[in-house]
């Protein structure tokens, strides 16, 4: 499924599902990010903005984009973290994906996982 | 940060989790295991061979970038089980010596402050330690930096002030003791697997790269550089001690540092030693301690220990469950350490468990090349091969050799180790169980 849809929808399917999540909205209090995906096969790059407790946008981005936040792997391991597929955690630890930010950050990008993909498959 | 500052930080980093106060513990293992000049080529021996394994972990790095190192390279190159059995054997060293190093704290304590019961110094400790990270606090990177170069500098010119005011007469003296049988070449694998004791940690930089570029350079030559600041502070550092205090003084001491700035500086080397065990204990627990909460913090993500462990709070982003799961049974460690004084045993185990681990990393940087040679790598191990083959083997034989280099403490170092790897084992057999069983685990 996720091989053909173009990643910019599996980001706006994830950005509905985010800004409609309670738990998630407690998580990110006074958390206020710009994350820079790149999918490294096909090039691309997507900017995600926390902001004001929801995720604002979904734009375009581009390689010199300033960011709190880096993710980088293959539009489809991305299409497959991003749509709940992939336990993100599983995916770093198995050198699919690559994150570049503070300790802090990764752990509050595993939490919002949690709370969003683990409560889903329950 | 500043693109200027990224190499030197990535040095701090490395140089500051293998130095901790449990080095001069180990110090006093070496003059336990011989005496000069053997103790300084074990050190650098060493030191080259952590060069060695640092050139097989940056390759590992610049394929599997920003990875948690150890659970990524190994699972890659050796599959699930090894990797976590691996792993759990690491965390078990992480515990060993954040007691270890508590328990060095409350000793220096009592030394500069001869009323303080060790006891009340450890549960201290690890109440600030638990308090302050469970409070989300992360330390500027700029401190992180700060406190490790004061370290190294101090070390470095603490070593240089006893070797200029050593009495050269009563060194030669004893510079010349006789050779024991350990000092003879055969024994050379445990002193030099004991060594690495003081240089392990440097590899602790390489999930945390700051961009993708730095895996192509700054992090490779990192590691190398922190294990070479590591050797000249420690072989200086050494030298000075044996010079200024007698070998069987040093060797029965788990904190000889304090009776070798005593005798530079006087009274006031007490408050010198205290300050540099203060600061080798915050770096140690800054730099590395925590980093073992995000590698089980991401484990337990993982799906392989308990739910409680992978908890972190929504507030703080702090991975709560795993700190204080890592801090209990470092408490534990500690407090067995205290009662049965055996800090020279658990480090001695910690340096086997090391040995082992980076013997792994050198076979997984071999094996990975084999099995996925088309795969990225923009930094490469130029070490030949055959050499490759040899360091790894080497460490091997320093893991099982370090365990036998002091016959009086033979039995309970092995009682150590299989300890380590029947709890290993029995976690790896859990959490293998456990994503298989678990139907709320989110698996690939």
């Amino acid at each position: 499924m996720t091989e053909d849809k173009p990643l910019r929808d599996t980001l706006l399917d994830f950005q509905a599902r985010f800004n409609d999540h309670p738990r998630v909205f407690k998580l990110i209090q006074k958390w206020d990010r710009v994350l820079l995906l790149h999918a490294e096969d096909t090039d691309e790059y997507h900017k995600l903005i926390v902001r004001d407790h929801k995720l604002d946008q979904v734009t375009d981005g581009h390689e010199d984009d300033e960011n709190d936040i880096h993710i980088q792997a293959t539009k489809h391991t991305l299409a497959r973290i991003y749509s709940g597929d992939y336990n993100p955690a599983t995916a770093l630890l198995d050198g699919m994906v690559e994150l570049y930010c503070s300790d802090k950050d990764k752990v509050k990008l595993e939490a919002i996982s949690m709370v969003m993909w683990g409560l889903a498959k329950k | 940060m500043n693109r200027k500052l990224e190499l030197p930080f990535y040095v701090t980093v490395g140089a500051g989790m293998a130095l901790g106060t449990s080095v001069f513990t180990m110090i006093a293992g070496l003059f336990e295991l011989a005496s000069f000049p053997w103790i300084l080529i074990g050190l650098i021996l060493a030191g080259l061979c952590c060069i060695g394994i640092a050139m097989s972990v940056a390759e590992l790095a610049s394929m599997y970038r920003s990875a948690p190192g150890i659970r990524t390279y190994l699972k890659a190159a050796f599959g699930n089980r090894v990797s976590l059995m691996l792993v759990y054997m690491y965390l078990t060293f992480v515990v060993l010596i954040a007691g270890v190093e508590s328990y060095m704290l409350a000793l220096v304590a009592t030394a500069v402050f001869p009323g303080v019961d060790p006891l009340w110094t450890v549960l201290a400790t690890m109440v600030v330690v638990v308090g302050v990270n469970v409070s989300g606090f992360e330390l500027p990177r700029s401190m992180q930096m700060l406190t490790t170069t004061v370290l190294l500098v101090g070390i470095l010119s603490m070593g240089i002030a006893g070797v200029v005011g050593a009495d050269w007469e009563l060194a030669q003296t004893r510079l010349g003791e006789p050779a024991t049988p350990l000092e003879r070449l055969g024994l050379l694998p445990a002193l030099c697997g004991m060594a690495i004791f003081m240089y392990m940690g440097f590899e602790w930089v390489t999930p945390l790269g700051l961009r993708p570029k730095s895996y192509d350079r700054e992090i490779p030559i990192s590691m190398p550089i922190s294990i070479f600041l590591l050797m000249a502070s420690y072989t200086c550092f050494v030298l000075a001690m044996g010079l200024r205090l007698d070998r069987a003084a040093i060797a029965i001491d788990s904190i000889p540092h304090v009776a070798y700035l005593v005798d530079v500086f006087g009274p006031l080397g007490v408050y010198a030693a205290g300050g540099l065990s203060i600061l080798a204990i915050f770096s140690t627990f800054n730099a590395g301690v925590l980093g073992g909460s995000r590698l089980v913090f991401a484990i337990s993500r993982e799906g392989n220990l308990p739910e409680f462990v992978g908890y972190a709070s929504a507030r703080t982003s702090a991975p709560v469950g795993a700190i204080c799961t890592l801090a209990t049974l470092a408490l534990a460690c500690a407090l067995a350490v205290l009662h049965w004084q055996l800090e020279l045993i658990a480090a001695i185990v910690g340096a086997s468990i090391i040995c082992a681990v980076y013997a792994a990393f050198v076979f997984a940087c071999l094996r990975l090349r084999k099995t996925m040679p088309e795969k990225r790598r923009p930094f490469q191990n130029r070490i030949p091969v055959p050499i490759q083959w040899a360091l790894g083997v080497f460490l091997g034989m320093m893991a099982l050799l370090t365990l036998f280099g002091e016959p009086e403490h033979v039995t309970p170092l092995l009682v150590g180790i299989g300890a380590t790897i029947v709890t290993a084992g029995a976690l790896t057999s859990y959490s293998v169980r456990r994503t298989h069983d678990d139907p709320h685990s989110l698996r690939d």
